[in-house]
């Protein structure tokens, strides 16, 4: 039974599932639905990935972009699943993904299927991470909190 | 088809079958019940989208599983979106069944009626007027809910299934929770402000801004709150960091904004209803009142910011003639000073249950901090428009009093058109405060003895009259208002 507050927890993580998703289906070109909407799904997802790399979630229009990852266990869930503990550490990874949707909305037949399959894997991984937090979403306090009042610096 | 074939497609349609059998389950339940019920005109529209977005769910589960299944990253994609969509139901589901409960003999229709009108007067909602679906809860302490966004999720769906604009909600389309033993009441749900308070802080945009950015209300406090989380964290050093701590206090400042939002509103009657309401659910505990939960700042502060609000605006004239006494009470209940806007952080501030004694009470002075900026905002929203009695409030109530103890109801009063709903928030409190006091006259006339000699059973059905005559009158006022 989900509570009311976990709920609101929830639909963020559902966010990114659905996004992560979308991006895959895109990638693997399935016919769920017309070409011209992947294209425009991969435009989406190369500005969000813009937006997450730029790494200012305080400011207004870099906010709106993050779309998915506007809240902040939503970046981390994507941080983790890249495997890095930092966006500095994680910046080279996502331009790396920027770059093979780029190709895949330009000129797909250049995309080397591997390199494809490999980025189609990282976003299935994120879809999975996100269900699993929809249905267990973390409880307490997050760790960067946590870390920042231990660090004692009340006035 | 190979073996391979076989098993994924048989494990894809045993995974679709479960959210299909849900999905049309919980279609049928609404339609059966608008066979039978009749719904606000809001509720349908929400209903509508559930009919809707319920068919086109049948028909992409059917699409997904004549898909091509190539490869195990096919398979992933495929199990995914029926993940995605059995999660947006989930979600979803939620809502339906409270909103098909609340019909039309369930909800206090001039009440909510009022709600949207005095949101369509202080809104200039690029969206179009508010459109609120009414749903029934089963908690009686409905202040302490949080909702999801109604259009969060209906992004997911449009998403998740590639529907484009195809279906969509009405974009100023919220939830109002009114718990059901509340039913026709009218003082209790002054408390709904509440609520359309957190309607507002989903839904109000800043279009005005340089570069014509459309800022939200929570991106406006962050940037306001910026300076005073790093006063109190000077080591943070990176955005995200300063994200997660905003994140933390955040439900605690929108909470806040949704209170001080609704006295602006509706006036001390929220202030003393929210009071009775948990001195009614036991919540109210002197000992407890300092803590903070993941979701809720302490009472304290709470009722602190209240109270001084109310003696700020042109509210302090009419609780010094009639609902002093209420807040006097809560001011030495709670212990708060005349000037609550300097809070003391208590010593142990979390619910033991939520945190451990001990945690740091740094996210509670950032908190306290930042509540000059969740005042300016409420301002900010509330623009030129203050809800505060119109005109001479003072007359207005000896009026309103005049009718009610002599049993009529004053819609007598409005027989003139009104240009704004300021009077019937006039109204509502008169009407509140008095109920609050013995009402000996009307006892006299109506019982012949003093409200001291009389049963429990009448004295409650007489102060129950009060109230239907108020709403008897407010629905009066509202005809005239175009809607």
């Amino acid at each position: 039974m989900l509570s009311e507050g976990d709920s609101v927890a929830r639909a963020s993580y559902l966010g990114v599932s659905v996004f992560a998703n979308t991006v895959a289906e895109a990638l693997l070109g399935l016919s769920l639905r017309e070409k011209a909407e992947y294209t425009k799904v991969l435009d989406d997802a190369i500005g969000v990935l813009k937006a997450v790399e730029s790494g200012d979630p305080s400011n207004a229009m870099t906010a709106a972009g993050l779309r998915p990852f506007r809240g902040y266990h939503q970046r981390v869930t994507l941080l983790s699943v890249l495997k890095s503990s930092s966006l500095d550490d994680a910046r080279s990874k996502i331009s790396r993904i920027i770059g093979i949707l780029e190709a895949q909305k330009d000129k797909p037949a250049t995309l080397d299927e591997e390199q494809r399959k490999e980025v189609v894997r990282i976003f299935l991984k994120l879809a999975s991470e996100a269900q699993y937090s929809f249905h267990r979403p973390p409880a307490g306090v997050p760790q960067a909190v946590r870390e920042l009042c231990q660090q004692g610096t009340t006035m | 088809m190979s073996a391979r074939d076989d098993h994924v497609k048989g494990d894809l349609r045993r995974r679709a079958s479960r959210p299909y059998r849900f999905v049309s389950r919980l279609r049928d339940l609404v339609r059966e019940s608008r066979g039978v019920r009749s719904h606000p005109s809001d509720s349908e529209k929400f209903l509508d989208f559930v009919v809707n977005i319920a068919e086109q769910t049948l028909l992409f589960l059917n699409k997904l599983l004549h898909e091509e299944v190539p490869t195990d990253e096919h398979v992933g994609v495929l199990r995914g979106k029926i993940a995605d969509l059995e999660a947006a139901w989930t979600l979803l589901q939620q809502l339906v069944k409270p909103v098909v409960d609340a019909d039309t003999l369930h909800v206090p229709q001039p009440v909510v009626s009022l709600v949207k009108r005095r949101a369509k007067e202080m809104l200039s909602n690029p969206a179009g007027d508010p459109v609120l679906a009414i749903e029934v809860l089963s908690e009686l302490n409905f202040v302490q809910i949080r909702q999801v966004n109604l259009l969060e999720i209906e992004k997911q769906f449009r998403e998740a299934m590639g529907l484009g604009s195809a279906i969509t909600l009405p974009p100023s389309l919220g939830i109002l929770g009114v718990p059901y033993s509340h039913g026709p009441a009218l003082f209790m749900n002054s408390l709904l402000f509440h609520e359309l308070g957190h309607y507002v802080f989903e839904r109000w945009r800043d279009e005005r801004v340089e570069n014509m950015r459309t800022i939200d209300l929570r991106q406006r406090l962050l940037e306001k709150v910026e300076p005073a989380i790093r006063s109190h964290f000077p080591e943070i050093d990176n955005k995200d960091r300063l994200e997660a701590m905003f994140e933390f206090i955040l439900p605690w400042w929108e909470e806040i904004f949704c209170d001080l939002f609704a006295v602006h509103m509706v006036g001390p009657v929220f202030t003393c209803v929210f009071w009775e309401y948990m001195n009614i659910t036991g919540t109210i505990d002197a000992e407890k009142a300092d803590l903070f939960h993941a979701s809720h700042p302490s009472d304290r502060f709470r009722f602190g910011e209240q109270v001084f609000l109310l003696s700020k605006l042109d509210w302090s004239d009419v609780l010094s003639k009639s609902g002093i006494e209420v807040v006097e009470t809560i001011r030495r209940d709670l212990e708060i000073a005349e000037n609550c806007y300097e809070h003391k952080i208590p010593e142990r501030p979390y619910d033991p249950q939520w945190l451990p004694a001990g945690f740091p009470d740094t996210p509670v002075r950032v908190f306290s901090d930042g509540l000059a900026v969740v005042r300016e905002l409420v301002n900010e929203v509330m623009g030129e428009f203050a809800g505060k009695p119109e005109g001479d409030f003072g007359k207005e109530d000896k009026n309103i009093r005049l009718c009610l103890e002599h049993g009529i109801v004053p819609s007598a009063l409005y027989r003139q058109k009104l240009d704004s709903s300021d009077r019937m928030i006039t109204l509502i409190n008169s009407a509140y405060f008095f109920q609050l006091s013995p009402m000996d006259k009307l006892f006299k006339i109506v019982k012949g003895v003093d409200s001291e000699s009389i049963p429990i059973a009448d004295d409650a059905r007489l102060r129950q009259r009060v109230e239907e005559w108020t709403l008897k009158a407010i629905s009066d006022i509202l005809q005239h208002f175009q809607m």
